[in-house]
């Protein structure tokens, strides 16, 4: 089956775990990128490079499992880690939160590029990530987009 | 074909909503006035006595060993974060130095150690010493 065989369905599912993943892995490059200076910001409890390296960790195994599986349970999980890491930095950014346990104190009153940039990125994963996951649920039915249970070789000719 | 259709254009408006959500955040906080003009610390129009420079790298200050009173203090910011150099106490000035960017004040005229921290991120702090 060509690509330009495939339903309508099974390419926009595919479209939605490719962007899913996409702004995952943006999100993630940024942690890492900023974790080693916040970490001497914050380096109460874990420090808050460590967390960052534990998102940036998270966002790339979800990011991997949507593209790989596609299943309701992969977008699901990009959901969850994507909205989670945003409302953090929105918490964060607005909320003197005092240190809790083994988080520390992340205040940050300010907004900047890169800051913003995975904020968007979290955003739309996390939209997108919904979306799939409601497409995925509509059309569980249907074959998957690689052929695998469903008419196999119907359309060539 | 058409709950697909539906599906992706809920799906482009929460992006397009987060996109304008966090410009719109970004706009009022991250535009502060320039950081050189709230350097000025309490004024008395006296001529500057040489430059001293600040390096802000790895969400640390790099201070000279001390400053001109007076002089003109230029901060350079090496981190992708933005930072300020804020007088914890006494002192007056406090300038925002946006990530990669560079920005002068003036020194205290009055010769003392101020200590100075960045509000943003308050584990950075450091002494500046004006004599």
């Amino acid at each position: 089956m060509t690509h330009q065989e495939l339903k309508p369905q099974a390419r926009s599912l595919w479209v939605l775990r490719v962007c899913t993943a996409a702004g995952l892995v943006v999100s993630a490059v940024v942690h890492v990128q900023l974790a080693p200076g916040y970490q001497q910001a914050a380096p109460g409890g874990l420090g808050q490079g460590t967390l960052f390296l534990i998102q940036a960790g998270a966002a790339v195994v979800a990011a991997v499992f949507v593209l790989l599986k596609g299943s309701r349970t992969a977008f699901a999980a990009a959901a969850v880690v994507a909205f989670s890491s945003l409302a953090a930095v929105i918490l964060y950014r607005y909320v003197q939160v005092p240190a809790l346990g083994p988080l520390p104190s992340m205040y940050e009153p300010v907004w900047y590029a890169a800051k913003t940039i995975t904020a968007v990125a979290e955003a739309a994963a996390g939209g997108l990530a919904v979306a799939g996951y409601v497409l995925r649920r509509k059309t569980r039915q249907e074959p998957w987009p690689d052929g695998r249970g469903g008419r196999r070789g119907a359309s060539m000719a | 074909m058409r709950t697909i259709n539906r599906i992706l254009t809920v799906a482009v408006a929460v992006s397009l909503a987060a996109l304008t959500g966090c410009a719109t955040q970004e706009g009022a906080p991250s535009a502060p006035p320039p950081a050189a003009s709230s350097a000025v610390p309490s004024a008395d129009g006296s001529a500057s006595a040489g430059e001293a420079v600040i390096t802000i790298r790895g969400f640390a200050y790099e201070v000279p060993a001390s400053v001109k009173p007076g002089a003109m203090v230029t901060v350079t910011n090496a981190d992708s974060a933005p930072h300020t150099l804020t007088a914890k106490d006494k002192g007056g000035f406090d300038v925002e130095v946006p990530g990669g960017a560079t920005v002068s004040f003036k020194a205290p005229d009055v010769p003392g150690e101020y200590g100075i921290i960045c509000s943003f991120h308050p584990q950075m702090t450091g002494t500046l010493v004006v004599k």
